[in-house]
């Protein structure tokens, strides 16, 4: 089948399977700063925005994104850097390997929170948001002060 | 997973053809498409219904089939009417990127164990709602054949006087090893148990003992956890074993009534 869909603002037209998985066709269509881990939607590594919206997309039959929005990593590539400077700054990027799923997560989790009013570092609600996306490497910790410093900054 | 045929119809009447008179089979949430080894002759996608839709309809809250796990959690209706029980039940489905993808009536579709939604819905005497089919009680759905070729269109769920949720879990966003829902309405307590590890079933000794009474004493809470262990069957999976299970069931049941009450 064919899929058409917008993907960091471009338009894409790529042949697929009807049952491949949105992660792979992305992939395959060179978007490789998505990356896969678990293959089971429980660690966070492959997300991308659909229609602005956080999902694991390696959860997602990519037909369903045919006329939607994708936002990868490099989409948001402005953002991505300067909150990737602070969790440098913490120690926090380890072996990096969960940065990419870790990060967009983070920045749509920045717009929710802005659209629903909460400005600054709610430490629960930080915890909460990104239960699922997990770190082999760092415990966590250095991820919490990088976003406590990021989100202060936005909060201005 | 593999799909022979794709279909996304634009219309209940199209996706109802495609389902019910043409055998095939809904894709509503999807979120098992990564894991399934599934072979899908005819996937009919239902994401291009407009059943995403949380409303109100009078007293009742009414659900599409659609609907995300997340958008339940954190829909302000949902908070206004039944309290923290959405948000407290859902907010452990693995992480937002997959809450963001589950959808009810893939939850309810599926009948899956492990589900903290249908506990939720079934403590509440939500209806399901199929398509061109008459609405039935939850409780008869999830007791119906998994054969019958149905389109779930949408859950509707009935006011209560009091709701409360209680979970054990491994960690934080782990299945549940038991999951307990209570909720009085007009007609008294329901008490619903699930993780059990098989799909949520009712406590109709529970909640016999407990009556219509808004506030039942301390005596009758606790022989309402006592009963809903012994009324339903436990089972053994890689979480728990059945006579942890069977322990934990009057405990948790005592904290979701603790937790309901006035």
């Amino acid at each position: 089948m064919t899929l058409s869909c917008t993907v960091n603002a471009k338009a894409v037209t790529v042949e697929c399977e009807p049952g491949d998985i949105l992660a792979d066709v992305l992939r395959n269509a060179g978007f490789t700063e998505v990356k896969k881990a678990c293959g089971t939607g429980n660690c966070g590594l492959c997300t991308v925005l659909l229609d602005g919206v956080p999902v694991a997309s390696c959860s997602v039959v990519a037909a369903r994104a045919q006329g939607r929005t994708i936002t990868t990593i490099q989409g948001m590539a402005k953002e991505a850097e300067e909150l990737g400077a602070y969790i440098a700054a913490e120690g926090a990027e380890q072996c990096g390997y969960c940065s990419p799923g870790f990060v967009l997560t983070a920045l749509a989790m920045e717009k929710e929170f802005r659209d629903q009013g909460i400005r600054g570092f709610d430490r629960a609600a930080v915890k909460h948001y990104l239960a699922g996306n997990l770190c082999r490497c760092s415990g966590y910790q250095g991820h919490l002060r990088a976003l406590e410093k990021y989100l202060e900054a936005q909060r201005g | 997973m593999e799909i022979k045929h794709y279909h996304r119809p634009e219309s209940l009447n199209e996706a109802y053809d495609l389902v019910v008179k043409q055998g095939g089979q809904p894709l509503g949430g999807g979120a098992w498409s990564a894991t399934t080894s599934a072979k899908m002759t005819s996937a009919v996608d239902l994401s291009a219904l407009g059943l995403e839709y949380i409303r109100a309809e009078g007293d009742s809250v009414v659900l599409g089939a659609m609907a995300t796990a997340r958008a339940l959690e954190t829909s302000k209706l949902l908070a206004d009417r039944y309290g923290s029980l959405f948000s407290n039940a859902l907010a452990h489905i693995a992480g937002v990127q997959i809450r963001n993808v589950v959808s009810v009536g893939g939850s309810v579709a599926g009948r899956y164990g492990f589900s903290e939604l249908l506990v939720v819905l079934l403590a509440l005497d939500a209806r399901v709602v199929c398509y061109k089919e008459p609405a039935c009680s939850l409780e008869d759905f999830l007791r119906s054949p998994r054969s019958s070729a149905v389109l779930i269109e949408k859950i509707v769920l009935p006011p209560v006087e009091a709701a409360a949720y209680q979970s054990l879990r491994i960690a934080y966003n782990d299945f549940p090893v038991l999951s307990v829902c209570v909720s009085r309405g007009v007609a008294g307590w329901r008490v619903a148990v699930g993780a059990r590890p098989q799909a949520a079933r009712l406590a109709l000794k529970a909640a016999e003992i407990l009556g219509g009474r808004p506030k039942p004493d301390k005596d009758a809470i606790v022989q309402a956890g006592a009963l809903a262990a012994q009324e339903l069957t436990f089972g053994d999976d890689i979480r728990a074993s059945s006579t942890y299970r069977r322990s934990i069931c009057p405990v948790l049941v005592k904290r979701a009534l603790e937790e309901a009450l006035p």
